[in-house]
């Protein structure tokens, strides 16, 4: 008979599955009201019903090297309306984690982002390192100034090796991940030449947030998220020209206050900082809430997305609340809450190639697969 | 310590006459009571019957026989139970029997009908059109005596059906009566409701005018439907050149039934055999997610199957949009076997909708058990009162007949001391 | 008993207004004729019981059709009532105030006067010893459930077992499929050894164990069964049978193309519930545990070469199965390759359940291949959901196998063999009937042995209304014999046969016939003088009433009688005869039929219809004021099948110059509530036709049409275009002489 497949079901991976997130994948019963009510599903080739299908017989290869699975945006209208309680929405994401865990170099980082019991040790790394940046400093005082807590250059070597490290581990993740999607696939680009011909359509469409607003269910979603991609843009932008004026300071301005922090509180670097502050806190604010009203049909998202989601508010909230804080001029509440949030920052940045974060760059990957292989037709 | 032997059946559909006929030829009295003006239930609906394609007023006909041949069958219509009291072997209920403003002298001539010229929504028809305020349900209606309707009564138009009755069958001033009824076992029969495909927002039911349900379906195949047997299409007419069924609509859902209905996939079957008897041309879709055509149904299906007009596709339907301008419906599922999305236009949508116990909007004014959709269940530990047919789990009529025959053993079992 | 006949005209609904009721009393030559203004008001009943007092003790009411008002016209037992029609098949659909509708009103008064005149008084067929006892044929899970629930009723049961222990194919099951809300999981076999004790301890049920039947003869009310048990035989006597008998399973050994046989490890349902049984669920060719197992649905089933009905149960028992592997074994993987995954009503719970299980696997799709050896087995599967074809490989493989009925089992045997004469002619075949000799029942019937078996041997019905009725009175069939079928099913089916059997002995003692002319207590009455020994009746008997002694000679068994009056319709010597229904009769109603000489404007037609079918769509017809012919004179019959030949040539002498037989659908979606009645009356017809060529006479004069209750949109058209034939062939050359 042409061509069959040997199937090889992996209990492990099922089980896996299910912790992540998809724990209702075994209800499935194969409707594919899913595929239909999907808006982002294409015609010729519809997801998620034949994914929960893998799924369920733990067909692992198949579904690591599919690449429907980022062409979801987890609006969940598939999970309201699934017959079954099945959650595709969930499935699917938990099929996106468990890649997280896959792709993950080295690879015990995917597996103790991916589980609570470890937020402890999570948590209590960069908290450590932090106590010894400190190295026994007592409160400063004086006007409060952060980088006379923790000066700066010590921050920036963590931050350059932390840095270094999340480019191995991202680097490698996208490289291992492009080959298998290329799979089978003759004549295949490297990830490089691929993302020079379709990035900028890629990035078009994600700064449009144009597939968010598709998906019918969730409008809530398209709005949330915009808000924390954005705020989290307008966080960087401040973030870097803060960087960039220390050291315009150290290098070019020396002594010069004008560059330094803390900035006043109409400066670019406030103005977009407490904007892009406000954007994450109302997004967040949004996102958990739809989590909790919709929890019944939709689910109330997977173990990853939760702490993803708090992580990000909290660097929020800390962020305001050191600023404020230092505003009204209480000292040990300002150093205590900028650890606090140089601790979330951590947790977000460092951790970014195993945690939730790096649907970022897998999803940008995706999409220019997927621009590939719908130019290829 | 009573020896009441009467069985009382709550229902007159063909569960119903079932327990009433069987229990009266062993030689028990029964009371037979039916909320409808006619007995036959919602099979008397039906145009014909799955597998044989034969009418269901023909068994009607003999139990309708059997109804008026036995005096030990005491039925009253336009009745319904209000209370229940007393235990297994010794009940006391009031039947509440609601003014048919027409009496025993009735010929069903016909004369109020011409008279009347108030036209209500037919009900049997699912409201599909209209009948007028003084009927006759249908030619083979039992008892065959016809109903004032009570939204014309205090109408000038009821007082032009008294006077154009000969016969002195028109009693307007009729009035509710309480009957109070002793006896030993009951047997509830009360049936089922058409799911309200309107719940389920994707399919469009009540929105686009081509989209009905199968219940529908059936009145529109019928001689004495809304279309006099016609099968067309409601929004202009148009006569089907194609026909899409929705297995599961509403059904195996937990956001609506969890539950399968059992008989919709082989009613959908039978439908598409009345839609090519009319239009042999016609392209037929039966989109589903299994085919439930179990034991010797499985010829039926086979048979259908043969037909190369009718596509079978597994998937479920979970979209239908209509083109406003023309009144088409294209509706759209997932081929699973080709893998791809399968979007089909056509002139009609039936969707194959689900029973909903009748227990769920009218409780048994007793203390039965019940399943968590509102099927009724045999208790070992409630004696005396015995669900019977759709009321008690879904069923094509001939296991609808057993259940029935089977129930009401055990209520004789009730009356039956020792 | 001498008859004072009084007939009483309504002139209500239109009689009055479209008929001369003075010109048509006239007509009656009965010594009371009266007519009223609304004959089922008050006054009318009470008119008539006021002459009923008087010595009127045969009534003919000429109102409305015998269908409706019977409760108004109910004058008891001691008074012959016959109903003629002329409100729907007269007024309502003939012109008004014409001759042709006054002539066809007379008539009808007519032939209904004679028919009283040739009616008797009923006396019921007394059984005498009437036996109450159930026979139970099967001691399974119907046969168990019929036994308890007649014997709670408070009836004598005599069950009968062949194996050695009650319980048949359930007790071997090590755990059940779900049979109580909400259906959701497997439970274990103590309702199975509940119902056992309870049929231990009931004191009104016998229990014959490796125990079958050797014979049963005699009819209702009064069969003797002999049993045999270990060699001994012993008598018990029964007033009706339950065949209980249950299924086996099919054969797997014709499924090679499943692999079975080629491999230890490529089993049926019931070698994995042996399996299951012996503790672990090992691979039967070493004895190592089976890690992975394949279950392959509808193995032999929906597929015309092997089984071509689904067996109802084999998806739930797959699912069953499947977690008893699971169970035991948590890193066992199971597959489910199904066609339709059929777990229908709230059993679906059931399929939501095993779901669940992280080790089931489930795909639709067409075993295309099995190739297994004692190592391990590989299934290739085509369409699946994966997207793909694919392989699996596995360490046992389980065929969801059908179930055969006990009844089909067995030596195929034509009842009625067609004559050489017949053959050597190139008739078509009389129609027969096919009896299994499976062996269960063993009943002494010259019709067979056995209950006449459907599709596929199970002895169901085929009547939706009346899945209960078979073709043999008294002897009902339930459980897996009947139809594949689930566990609760099974016992209400069996709950409901149980209803049956004990009604049917009670309507027995009473004299009353059974459905579908429940109630009725006439039986046929055999003038044995002139019997030819022709064995018309006795073949033709859709349920087996009539015996044959060595000599042919009919031996009726009455309570085993429908009151069809088939036998009645295929006599030639028109022996058969029953108290309100006879050849004489209707013949002499034909005889009475004014046909007049000059066809010109005054042809005439008879209808004989079915009252079952036709008869009501021809009422309906006139309900829904549609006009046809007013050259029919209609002939309502107990089956159009009790048609007797005789009638033809009385009908075809008197001048009427075409018959229209009316009957029920028959075939294999048969409406006809005798079942064969309508088929043998066609059948008949084709021989008249021999009969009328060699006459001279047109064969076109005969119609025979089926009509279905609710063809009444059909009934003018039927009538009329029969009367357009006529028209063309000319009036009947007999007329006047």
């Amino acid at each position: 008979m042409a061509d069959s497949t040997i199937v090889k079901p992996d209990l492990d991976f099922i089980k896996d599955v299910k912790s992540l997130g998809g724990d209702s994948l075994k209800k499935c019963f194969q409707c594919a009201t899913c595929s239909v009510v999907c808006k982002l599903t294409p015609e010729d080739n519809p997801f998620p019903r034949k994914e929960m299908i893998w799924a369920q017989w733990g067909l692992k290869d198949k579904l690591m090297q599919d690449p429907d699975i980022w062409l979801c945006y987890n609006c969940n209208d598939c999970s309201v309306h699934c017959p079954r309680g099945a959650k595709p929405g969930e499935v699917l994401a938990a099929v996106r984690n468990y890649s997280f865990i896959n792709l993950a170099f080295p690879r015990f980082m995917g597996k103790i982002l991916s589980q609570a019991r470890y937020l402890p040790l999570l948590f209590g790394f960069p908290i450590l390192l932090l106590l010894l940046m400190l190295r026994g400093n007592t409160i400063p005082s004086g006007p409060i100034l952060f980088r006379n807590f923790i000066p700066y250059e010590v921050i920036d070597i963590a931050a350059g090796v932390f840095t270094l490290l999340v480019f191995i581990g991202l680097f490698t993740g996208t490289n291992r991940f492009w080959t298998i999607l290329i799979q089978g696939i003759d004549g295949a680009p490297t990830l490089l030449s691929a993302s020079k011909s379709y990035l900028i359509p890629v990035m078009s469409k994600i700064l449009r947030h144009e597939k968010f607003n598709d998906c019918v269910a969730n409008q809530i979603r398209y709005y949330a998220h915009l808000c924390i991609f954005y705020g989290f843009v307008l966080c960087l932008i401040a973030t870097s020209i803060s960087a960039g004026g220390i050291w315009a300071e150290k290098l070019f301005f020396k002594g010069n206050e004008l560059f330094l922090p803390p900035w006043s509180f109409f400066s670019v670097v406030k103005v977009a900082g407490n904007l892009g502050g406000i954007a994450i806190v109302v997004g967040c604010l949004l996102v958990l809430y739809n989590r909790s009203v919709n929890k019944d049909k939709a689910g109330a998202g997977t173990y990853l997305d939760s702490v993803f989601t708090w992580t990000i508010l909290c660097v929020a909230i800390t962020g305001f609340l050191t600023q404020f804080a230092r505003m009204a001029e209480a000292a040990f509440l300002a150093y205590l809450f900028y650890v606090l949030h140089l601790v979330f920052v951590f947790y977000l940045l460092a951790y970014l190639p195993y945690s939730k974060f790096a649907h970022m760059i897998y999803r940008t990957v995706a999409m220019i697969f997927a621009e590939y292989t719908n130019r290829k037709k | 310590m009573s020896d009441n032997k009467t069985i009382l059946v709550v229902g007159g559909g063909m569960s119903g006459i079932t327990a009433a006929v069987e229990a009266a030829e062993i030689g028990c009295d029964v009371y037979l009571v039916e909320k409808n003006p006619t007995l036959g239930g919602r099979v008397a609906q039906n145009n014909q019957y799955f597998p044989k394609l034969c009418p269901p007023s023909c068994g009607l006909e003999i139990n309708f026989r059997r109804i008026k041949d036995n005096p030990r069958i005491h039925y009253f219509t336009l009745a319904e139970v209000e209370s229940i009291s007393g235990q297994e072997g010794a009940y006391e209920v009031k039947v509440k029997v609601n003014p048919r403003y027409v009496n025993e002298n009735c010929t069903a001539c016909g004369d109020c009908a011409k008279a009347c010229s108030t036209e209500i929504p037919n009900e049997i028809n699912y409201g599909m059109d209209t009948i007028k305020g003084a009927y006759l349900p249908f030619s083979f209606a039992f008892p065959l005596r016809y109903v004032i309707s009570p939204q014309i009564i205090g109408t000038p138009d009821a007082q032009k059906c008294k006077d154009a009755c000969k016969y002195n069958a028109v009693d307007l001033d009729m009035k509710p009566e309480i009957v109070d009824l002793k006896v030993g076992a009951i047997v509830w029969a009360t049936g089922w409701q058409p799911f309200d495909a309107g719940k389920v927002e994707y399919y469009g039911f009540g929105k686009h005018k081509n989209v009905i349900n199968n219940v529908m379906m059936e009145r529109m195949a019928s001689l004495n439907g809304p279309t006099k047997g016609k099968i067309v299409r409601p929004s202009d007419g148009k006569e089907i050149a194609g026909i899409a069924f929705v297995q599961c609509a509403g059904s195996r859902d937990e956001n609506f039934l969890p539950f399968c209905s059992s008989v919709c996939c082989l009613a959908s079957l039978k439908h598409s055999r009345y839609v090519h008897e009319q239009y042999p041309d016609a392209q037929i879709y039966i989109f589903y997610i299994d085919i439930r055509a179990l034991g010797k149904f499985e010829d039926f299906y086979t048979e259908v199957a043969k037909d190369q007009k009718v596509s079978f596709i597994k998937g479920k339907v979970a979209e239908i949009t209509e083109d406003p301008a023309t009144g088409a419906l294209t509706v759209t599922a997932e081929d699973q076997l080709s893998g791809k999305l399968s979007k089909e236009t056509v002139d009609m949508v039936v969707l194959a909708t689900g029973m909903v116990p009748a227990t769920v909007q009218t409780r048994i004014p007793a203390d039965v058990s019940y399943e968590e959709n509102g099927f009724v269940l045999w208790d070992q530990n409630k004696r005396g009162i015995y669900g019977a047919g759709c009321v008690r789990k879904p069923m094509d009529v001939a296991a609808a007949v057993q259940d029935a025959t089977a129930a009401t053993l055990k209520a004789i079992q009730s009356t039956v001391r020792r | 008993m001498d008859k004072k006949i009084g007939v009483y005209i309504c002139k209500g609904c239109e009689i009055g207004e479209s008929i001369n009721i003075e010109a048509l009393g006239k007509i009656a030559k009965t010594p009371i004729c009266k007519s009223h203004d609304v004959l089922c008001g008050k006054e009318g009943p009470a008119l008539i019981k006021q002459d009923i007092s008087e010595g009127v003790n045969a009534v003919v009411i000429a109102a409305c059709s015998q269908r409706v008002k019977t409760e108004v016209f109910q004058f008891g037992p001691d008074v012959l009532l016959n109903r003629v029609n002329l409100r729907e098949q007269v007024a309502w659909c003939h012109k008004p105030n014409d001759e042709d509708t006054q002539m066809l009103a007379e008539d009808t008064l007519r032939m209904g006067v004679v028919r009283i005149q040739k009616m008797d008084f009923v006396t019921p067929y007394q059984v005498e010893d009437i036996v109450k006892n159930i026979l139970v044929v099967g001691g399974g899970l119907a046969g168990m459930t019929a036994a308890l629930e007649t014997s709670r009723t408070g009836y004598n049961v005599i069950l009968v077992e062949k194996e050695n222990t009650l319980g048949g194919w359930v007790k071997k099951q090590t755990k059940l499929c779900p049979t109580q809300s909400p259906f959701e999981a497997i439970e274990d076999s103590g309702m199975i050894e509940a119902l056992m004790r309870e049929i231990d301890q009931a004191s009104n049920v016998k229990v014959y164990t490796s125990a079958t039947i050797e014979k049963i003869s005699g009819m209702p009310g009064l069969f003797d069964v002999a049993i045999k048990q270990n060699g001994n035989s012993v008598s018990e006597r029964a007033g009706s049978i339950i065949n209980a008998a249950g299924a086996v399973s099919y054969d797997a050994g014709k499924l090679g193309h499943l692999g079975y046989g080629t491999s230890k490890n490529i089993v049926t349902r019931e070698q994995l519930e042996e399996l299951v049984a012996g503790g672990k669920i090992n691979k039967p060719s070493d004895g190592k545990t089976a890690g992975s197992v394949i279950f392959i649905l509808c193995a032999g089933s929906r597929d015309n070469n092997h089984l071509p009905y689904c067996s109802a149960i084999c998806c739930m028992e797959s699912l069953k199965q499947a977690k008893y592997i699971r169970t035991q074994n948590p890193e066992a993987k199971v597959y489910i390759i199904y066609k339709d995954m059929r777990t229908p009503g709230l059993y679906e719970n059931f399929y939501k359940a095993v779901q669940q299980d992280d080790g089931i696997f489930f795909t639709k799709g067409e075993v295309t291949a099995v190739n297994g050896n004692d190592a391990a087995v590989t299934v290739e599967v085509k369409d699946t959901l994966l997207g793909e074809n694919i392989k699996i490989e596995a360490d046992l493989v389980v065929l969801a196998t059908g179930m055969v009925p006990a009844t089909a089992l067995g030596e195929a045997i034509k009842i009625v063999v067609e004559e050489e004469k017949d053959k050597k002619e190139n008739q078509p075949p009389p129609p027969t009937d096919i009896i299994i000799r499976s062996n269960i029942l063993n009943l002494d019937y010259r019709q067979g042995p056995e209950l006449p078996p459907l599709k596929y041997g199970f002895p169901d019905s085929h009547f939706v209304c009346f899945p209960y009725e078979t073709r043999r009175t008294g002897i009902y069939a339930a459980g897996a014999v009947r139809s594949p079928i689930d566990l609760a099913s099974t016992m209400e089916d069996a709950t409901g046969a149980a209803l049956k059997a004990i009604q049917c002995v009670e309507m027995s003692s009473r004299g009353e016939a059974v459905h579908p002319r429940a109630g009725d207590r006439t039986y046929p009455d055999f003038f044995m003088q002139r019997c030819t020994q022709c064995k018309r009746c006795t073949e033709e008997c859709p349920f087996g009433t009539i015996n044959e002694d060595e000599k042919c000679n009919p031996l009726p068994n009455p309570t085993r009688c429908r009151r069809c009056a088939i036998c009645m319709g295929s006599c030639p010597e028109r022996i058969i005869s029953f108290k309100d229904y006879s050849v004489d009769m209707i013949g002499s109603m034909i005889k009475n039929i004014e046909v007049p000489e000059d066809y010109e404007e005054k042809p005439r037609i008879l209808i004989l219809a079915c009252e079952n079918d036709a008869y009501p769509a021809i009422d309906m017809a006139g309900m829904n004021r549609l006009t046809y012919t007013p050259y029919a004179r209609i002939i309502p019959l107990r089956c159009v099948g009790s048609t007797n030949l005789v009638w033809i040539a009385d009908a075809l002498s008197k001048g009427i110059d075409g018959v229209l037989l009316l009957a029920c659908k028959h075939g294999d979606d048969y409406q006809c509530h005798m079942v064969k009645g309508s088929e043998l009356a066609s059948y008949r017809m084709i021989k008249v036709k021999e009969t009328l060529d060699r006459l001279k006479l047109e064969s076109d004069r005969i119609r025979f049409e089926l009509v279905a209750h609710s063809d009444f949109n059909k009934i003018p058209n039927i009538i009329d275009s029969f009367m357009e034939t006529i028209d063309k062939v000319g009036p009947n050359p007999y007329k006047g002489m």
